[in-house]
């Protein structure tokens, strides 16, 4: 048992992952004493790795959602605390139902953007290992000998892209203009996020 | 990046797992050990999922955007000439300067494409929209010239080979980093901007200066060269292009206007010239003329006439 198969992970990739940032912001407020909000996005990854088969789910970002209540209700009846929930807190996300939302859509173009914003916020060294890893699919060893290094420098170099990556993919923001207002918005609560949101909006407009 | 405080020690650890595993050697202790970590605790699993998603998003945005530059020319080379007699005339320094020219090869992206090049030195070139560079890439030189437009330059370090980029009759070097070089429409109008790492520019007058992070060059067909440094605000605008968009601090909408006539076929006509000096400040999508104009239009209190043809404010 090792990762998720290519297809999985592509899925993972195209279906899940966008919607991190907006479920942080989510849990941040609704995570109980004694669990993560990093702690319930694990899981849940690890949920959704596992599957069977996600051929059925027709929302994505509500399955998502949906784990990750489960995963905080569950953790609540294990601590003998009454969940306090009701289904509208969950509405009012627009997760409650199977059919896909607005939100399901992720703009290809948005997502292009967001990945390009990531790898060129890498350092030198480390974005050029990864992205002759990732692009020229070479294997580490053969990057080693291009870049002059030891197999052990190439192996931290892209350790070290995956853990810049992992925390930006987790704080959101597709580039430097966006993410400190968006890095902000997701520890606060669900409804300072909506009227970030908005106050971005508004901001865009010319003076 | 965001400075994102004390990151998650199990997605640290996976982090070091996804790079260990990444290797591809079937060493059986490293093996077991990964297995056992995995199996110590779900959350181990999904931080290594998610990992493994992290890394086919980046793939598969990359394979969708970037294309592989062609052999270099040193292969070429070896076959027309074969090895001894490459080597006779690099010794007499004849290699490198006239005979690797030939034609390099030709990147050029179309009205409002943003396009990434991979080079085979590890370099990777990001093409702003309407713009052209050509390479050419041995042993002994790594060459590119900006013919049009605007690109991203990021420069892999290779001892010894330095990169020379050369825009007009202005020319720029540096051996690692990622400099972004402008042309204008006033041809012999370029800028350097160096984002990390450092570079020298030459102006056509022959004036010198070497760069570091953050230092915006602008040299003129006057040969004079004006160096000053920006913030990290300013440099994100001027790079915003990347993911599409295009940020204004100030700018007049008569320039704004002329920078969204880079990205799309739709002119922004300014129908009162009351308003050409207006200034602009926000950030826009670049292929997005119509809602730019209509949020002019709003903040200014004028009308906006969108037609497929054109769009007229004031």
């Amino acid at each position: 048992m090792r990762g998720p198969d290519p297809d999985r992970a592509r899925w993972l990739a195209s279906q899940i992952l966008p919607h991190e940032p907006q479920l942080r912001g989510w849990l941040a407020s609704r995570v109980p004493a004694n669990l993560e909000a990093d702690d319930v996005v694990q899981e849940a990854y690890a949920i959704l790795a596992a599957l069977e088969s996600v051929d059925h789910i027709r929302s994505p970002r509500n399955y998502l959602f949906q784990t990750a209540h489960s995963l905080i209700l569950r953790h609540l009846r294990r601590n003998r605390v009454v969940p306090f929930e009701t289904v509208a807190d969950m509405e009012r996300f627009g997760v409650t139902c199977d059919a896909p939302s607005a939100e399901d859509q992720v703009d290809a173009r948005q997502r292009l953007a967001w990945t390009r914003g990531l790898l060129a916020a890498l350092p030198g060294r480390c974005r050029e290992a990864f992205v002759l890893r990732t692009v020229l699919n070479l294997p580490q060893k053969e990057i080693a000998r291009r870049m002059g290094l030891s197999e052990s420098t190439v192996e931290k170099h892209i350790g070290k892209a995956m853990r810049r990556l992992s925390s930006a993919v987790a704080h959101g923001g597709i580039g430097t203009l966006h993410v400190s207002k968006g890095a902000q918005a997701q520890a606060g609560d669900a409804d300072k996020l909506a009227e970030e949101e908005s106050r971005r909006a508004r901001r865009r407009e010319t003076k | 990046m965001p400075d994102a405080g004390k990151q998650n020690s199990i997605d640290a650890a996976a982090a070091v797992w996804f790079a260990r595993m990444d290797r591809g050697e079937a060493d059986p202790d490293v093996s077991a050990a990964f297995e056992r970590w995995l199996a110590a605790d779900v959350r181990h699993q999904g931080a290594y999922a998610r990992l493994c998603a992290i890394q086919a998003a980046m793939t598969e945005e990359s394979e969708g955007r970037t294309e592989l530059a062609p052999a270099p020319v040193h292969s070429r080379r070896r076959l027309l000439w074969g090895g001894g007699m490459a080597a006779g005339l690099a010794g007499l320094g004849l290699v490198g300067v006239g005979w690797v020219s030939g034609s390099g090869t030709a990147y050029a992206s179309g009205l409002g494409e943003v396009r990434i090049v991979q080079l085979e030195d590890g370099s990777s070139i990001t093409l702003n929209t309407q713009s052209r560079v050509r390479v050419w890439l041995d042993d002994h030189r790594r060459r590119a010239e900006l013919e049009a437009g605007e690109a991203i330059f990021n420069i892999a370090h290779r001892s010894g080979l330095p990169f020379d980029i050369k825009a007009g009759a202005t020319q720029i070097e540096t051996s690692a980093g990622s400099v972004a070089v402008r042309r204008f429409d006033e041809m012999s109008t370029v800028s350097l901007l160096v984002q990390e790492g450092s570079a020298s520019i030459r102006s056509e007058g022959g004036a010198t200066r070497a760069l570091g992070d953050g230092a915006l060059a602008r040299t003129d067909g006057s040969g004079r060269l004006d160096v000053s440094v920006v913030d990290a605000e300013d440099l994100a605008r001027r790079m915003a292009w990347r993911e599409g968009m295009i940020a204004f601090e100030g700018e007049s909408l008569q320039v704004a206007v002329a920078e969204f006539a880079r990205y799309s076929a739709v002119p922004i006509i300014i129908a009162d010239p009351a308003l050409e000096q207006r200034t602009i400040t926000g950030l826009f999508a670049a292929d997005d003329p119509a809602g730019f104009a209509r949020t002019v239009a709003m903040s200014f209190g004028v009308r906006a006439r969108i037609n497929p043809d054109a769009i007229r404010l004031g």
